[in-house]
């Protein structure tokens, strides 16, 4: 769902009435965005690795059709 | 005119709605007093997204003159409640917690909006969360497009996520109960963290219809409210078949937990490992006392622990890929970078390299999980542990850091039972059970698919048979 649909006076007047838009909590430094790149495919690269540990026989298919 | 005092506003849903019966006020006068109260004390915990006073007192008026005709929908009927911003209500900003979407409205309520309507529940507000719910990770708890969740208990520390604000509105009484939602420990959390009851349903019991798409085959909705009662009727109200979710179940729920079983039959499984490794030490006390209290109620306790699979990576490749593919449009555009967190930045594009051979594994993996814990079920009625291991955060402190108790190796437990029953498809009813330093300690009753009676049988139990649920913090 794109973030681009047009705003409305009345949408406006919603959003400003809470009076909380835009409220900021102070945070800790966040780390450079090359560090969170790299965490976030190192991640990736773990999970993989991790399944990859589980013996799955060949007939176990997807669940697909997900019901529990 | 009726005087809304202080005891209303931290009333269950029952109460309240046979005090609008006994007509001790009206729903109109009910609506106008939670409507200025979650104004007014919403900001200070981050917690109000919208609100949707007026609109309530509107509907509040034809809730009157139904109750002066007697006419009776049920135990919801005239109460206010409130809804996580990512269920949508039409003509209305529904902004899934996140800067790129604070526009974006839509023409038709969501599925659980509508069936509570019909219950002549009174919608007072959209709720704050975690952008996104959390896809792709988050560092901070100021993930949030109302900044971070405040706990009601302690402001500098967090309300949980990503359903932050419900659970904050009904921990400092600005709401009887809300809705939440979880993909993989949404609602868990920050009912542990608050000191709220909060109940997870089954997969496909509750309609997804409307609401935000992080991961089609783990999202569900659910409610959070000060006591187990209350969730069953709003779980009763919410769920059911729903064509327009490709993910329902085709069920309803009818609360009935008089039919569950009798509670000293019922078999819990625990790990001790959970409640005296897992659990970081001031939170032992309480737990302990938790499982005391349901060994008191009879119920036989077994020790067991749950299968050896890498819960944690299956559940965060599935949920990567499924909310890099439903949020790809937004991921692809500069709009991104409006995000406040750079680590969800970062984790909703890495999202985007889940390769389908990746995510297929996983899925497979899934399938074994939930054989194996399928096959805890001969063992056991419901496997019992704590909620979160840890009180709520300090919200400054980094989220992606590790647990202080339980690292390194120790046994296995029941550590993972969120994710693994989030990966089941599985019911878990938080209840709160004490306190630790000051904040509150939850433990969670999961269950068999479709088993929420069981658990809200044992919740209502506990509950009557304690009052840490009756706790309020000093608002």
């Amino acid at each position: 769902m794109s973030g681009e649909l047009p705003m409305t006076r009345r949408t406006l007047a919603a959003l400003l009435s809470t009076g909380v838009v835009g409220v900021v909590t102070p945070v800790g430094a966040q780390p450079k965005p090359a560090v969170e790149i790299s965490e976030a495919e190192a991640a990736l690269r773990r999970n993989t690795e991790a399944i990859k540990t589980v013996d799955v026989p060949w007939d176990t298919e997807p669940a697909f059709r997900f019901q529990p | 005119m009726a005087v809304i005092t202080d005891d209303v506003y931290f009333a269950t849903a029952v109460e309240l709605h046979a005090r609008l019966v006994r007509r001790e006020f009206s729903a109109v006068e009910l609506a106008r007093a939670f409507g200025e109260r979650l104004e007014k004390l919403g900001p200070r915990y981050n917690a109000l997204a919208l609100s949707l006073r007026e609109q309530a007192i509107r509907q509040a008026k034809d809730v009157d003159k139904e109750l002066k005709r007697g006419r009776e929908r049920g135990p919801l009927q005239g109460v206010p409640y409130g809804v996580k911003d990512l269920l949508a209500v039409a003509g209305g900003p529904t902004t899934w917690g996140a800067p790129p979407f604070a526009g974006q409205v839509f023409g038709e309520d969501a599925a659980v909006v509508q069936k509570l309507e019909k219950a002549g529940a009174l919608l007072m507000g959209k709720l704050a969360m975690v952008s996104l719910a959390g896809g792709g990770g988050y560092r901070y708890a100021a993930a949030s497009l109302q900044g971070a969740g405040l706990n009601p208990w302690d402001r500098t520390r967090w309300a949980g996520g990503s359903s932050s604000g419900s659970a904050a509105a009904v921990a400092a009484g600005l709401t009887p109960y809300a809705l939440g939602s979880e993909t993989n420990g949404s609602i868990v959390t920050p009912a542990a963290y608050c000191g709220v009851t909060g109940l997870r349903p089954t997969y496909g019991l509750v309609s997804r219809r409307g609401a935000m798409p992080l991961a089609w085959t783990m999202d569900k909705i659910g409610p959070l409210a000060h006591t187990a009662e209350d969730c069953g009727h709003v779980l009763a109200a919410i769920s059911g078949g729903d064509d327009g979710d490709p993910g329902s179940a085709g069920r309803r729920f009818h609360f009935a937990p008089q039919y569950a079983g009798v509670v000293s039959k019922l078999r819990i499984g625990i790990a001790t490992a959970d409640f005296e490794v897992h659990a970081a030490e001031p939170l032992r006390a309480a737990l302990h006392e938790a499982l005391a209290e349901f060994r008191r109620m009879g119920a036989t306790v077994v020790e067991l622990e749950l299968p050896d699979f890498p819960y944690s990576a299956v559940a965060s490749t599935i949920i990567g890929a499924e909310g890099a593919t439903s949020f790809g449009g937004v991921i692809r555009s500069a709009a991104l970078e409006k995000l406040p967190d750079a680590r969800q930045i970062e984790g909703l594009k890495a999202g985007l390299k889940i390769t389908a051979t990746d995510y297929l594994q996983a899925m497979r993996v899934r399938r074994l999980i939930q054989q194996a814990i399928g096959a805890l079920w001969a063992k056991v009625d419901v496997l019992l542990a704590p909620a979160r291991h840890t009180i709520a955060t300090n919200i400054k402190d980094a989220l992606d850091g590790r647990s202080a108790a339980g690292t390194g190796n120790t046994p296995r437990g029941l550590r993972s039972l969120t994710t693994a029953g989030n990966l089941a498809g599985l019911p878990e009813l938080v209840l709160p059970c004490g306190f630790a330093d000051g904040m509150p300690v939850g433990i969670g009753l999961t269950g068999k698919p479709f088993a929420e009676n069981t658990l809200l049988k044992l919740g209502m139990e506990y509950q009557r048979l304690t009052g840490h649920h009756r706790r309020k913090p000093a608002v």
